[in-house]
């Protein structure tokens, strides 16, 4: 994230408190769909995620002027939405999670999916199979199937690729504490997904 | 696995290996078998997770100028207070007893779903005897258990609570803020020297807190509270009382209570038979009734009755459990 768009972050909103509601809509869609992504990612419902991505906007809009400035626009926006997505987490505990063990058609579909991906001898082109929505499906169902603080870490570095030091700075974590916590989280994810793949391939 | 492996295993599945690295990753991976198949799983798991887009809804960018639009009406962002600060382990204690009491108080009778009279407040003795009012709590409902209430999404849900004594709603209000917040985030706000606050926290946590909220102040004489759910008020709920009850309601009220009985109940049950100037002042007029709509999401039944006294109404739900 550039200093110029953290610059640019912050005069939007005062644009916006000044009326300018075309100001607000770019801010927003600067960062929506990320936003929306890993929050939908943490807590698996579209609606959930759509209210927790307007929330999110909403108390950084409002909570602005509070903000010392210890880091950017982005990262504060991106603490406020992750910790609201593990609040909910925390307090549903009931989220719709599908496991991998459910058995019924959608899971032999998924795991007949992942078994293609997994098992090709050569480096597919996995555009075909990683495409696929029971593919997807299948990894998030083991992603739900996490402990919310490794869930969290997968969706910020290996689904939305953000830097090490954006996810310190969002989860408030030593950088190596972000790096133990994202193997340990990727190992259990593996744990999760393994039953889809063929040790003799 | 110590921490220098550990690393350059992370490095190398999202890419980030320096060239110097892969050749001591390379040596490691040559040496066990079974760390090769792990970083091989671990770089396609990570390639099927990079996949994993979602599209945004269009009209976020148009919702949260709404909701931006509804807050700023009503100062939510006035002032906030962080109660969870000021509060230790002895403190915390003593709230989940009194708590503990409060939802025993709240659950007993609707788990009897007698149609009596119920005096719901009377029943919280678990707090401290100057935290409570006289009560002439006149809950008269029909309540059958409501086991769970269906999530239908984070919503925001907004709580008015007028008080003259400010220093004990503070301190009351602010142990269930803190007993609550310990599970949510809930946000109180209010406006320097006023007496009412805002309550903004997801639907779930409302739920539990105005069933607490109105057991403690259901019909103190120095307490109004309202409800209100932005999201939906705008529209038509059929659930709640007629337009013919309210009528009714109103032709008899009182010249003086005829606008605010009105409002009050054309809010509660975001009825359109009050014009939207009434409706908006209505919200801001802390009117004596309290209602437990959002809580009952299924209610089928409503009615507001006018007291005996004539000086107020109070609320009549019949609730039937839609689950």
């Amino acid at each position: 994230m550039s200093s110029q768009h953290q610059h640019d972050d912050f005069f939007l909103i005062k644009r916006y408190r000044n009326g300018d509601k075309n100001a607000l809509n770019t801010l927003i869609n600067r960062y929506q769909d990320r936003l929306y992504n890993i929050i939908l990612k943490m807590c698996s419902n579209p609606d959930d995620a759509m209210e927790l991505t307007q929330d999110s906007f909403v108390k950084v809009i409002e909570s602005v002027d509070s903000f010392e400035g210890k880091s950017s626009f982005y990262t504060y926006l991106f603490r406020v939405g992750v910790n609201l997505a593990i609040n909910f987490c925390n307090r549903r505990k009931k989220i719709r999670f599908t496991t991998l063990d459910d058995g019924g058609n959608e899971g032999e579909e998924g795991r007949s999916v992942l078994m293609d991906y997994f098992q090709s001898e050569s480096e597919p082109d996995p555009a075909d199979v990683l495409m696929s929505k029971e593919a997807i499906g299948v990894l998030r169902s083991a992603l739900n199937d996490l402990d919310e603080k490794y869930r969290t870490i997968i969706v910020l570095r290996d689904i939305e690729d953000m830097s090490y030091e954006q996810i310190s700075d969002i989860l408030e974590l030593e950088a190596g504490t972000v790096k133990s916590r994202l193997f340990r989280a990727r190992m259990l994810l593996k744990e999760k997904l393994t039953p889809f793949w063929n040790d003799e391939n | 696995m110590d921490d220098e492996i550990l690393e350059l295993i992370n490095s190398y599945v999202d890419g980030s290996i320096k060239n110097a690295d892969k050749l001591r990753l390379k040596e490691l991976l040559d040496s066990d078998e079974q760390l090769m198949r792990d970083v091989k799983f671990l770089l396609r798991q990570r390639k099927l997770c990079l996949k994993d887009k979602s599209a945004v809804p269009h009209d976020l960018s148009q919702a949260v100028i709404r909701k931006l639009a509804g807050r700023g009406r009503h100062n939510i962002h006035s002032h906030k207070f962080g109660v969870r600060k000021h509060f230790n382990v002895a403190a915390i204690v003593l709230m989940l007893l009194v708590l503990g009491g409060v939802l025993l108080v709240i659950v007993g009778p609707f788990a009897t779903g007698s149609g009596e009279m119920r005096n719901v407040a009377m029943r919280t003795k678990a707090l401290p005897e100057s935290d409570l009012h006289p009560i002439h709590a006149t809950l008269n409902a029909s309540i059958p258990i409501i086991e769970e209430i269906p999530q239908v999404g984070l919503c925001n849900y907004y709580l008015t609570l007028s008080t003259k004594d400010i220093a004990r709603t503070e301190r009351v209000l602010g142990q269930l803020i803190y007993e609550y917040n310990l599970l949510a985030g809930v946000n109180v706000s209010r406006q320097p020297g006023k007496t009412s606050y805002n309550i903004e926290c997801s639907k779930s946590d409302f739920e539990n807190l105005a069933r607490n909220m109105a057991a403690l102040w259901a019909n103190a004489d120095d307490v109004s509270l309202e409800f209100a759910d932005y999201a939906t008020r705008s529209k038509v709920n059929v659930a709640g009382i007629t337009q013919h009850q309210l009528e009714k309601i109103v032709t008899a009220s009182a010249t003086s209570d005829k606008i605010k009985t009105a409002a009050a109940a054309s809010v509660m049950n975001s009825l359109p038979s009050v014009p939207v100037t009434s409706f908006e002042k209505g919200y801001d007029v802390p009117a004596n009734l309290f209602t437990l709509r959002p809580v009952l999401a299924g209610a089928r039944n409503t009615g507001v009755n006018k007291n005996s006294d004539g000086n107020y109404v109070t609320v009549s739900i019949k609730i039937q459990n839609t689950n």
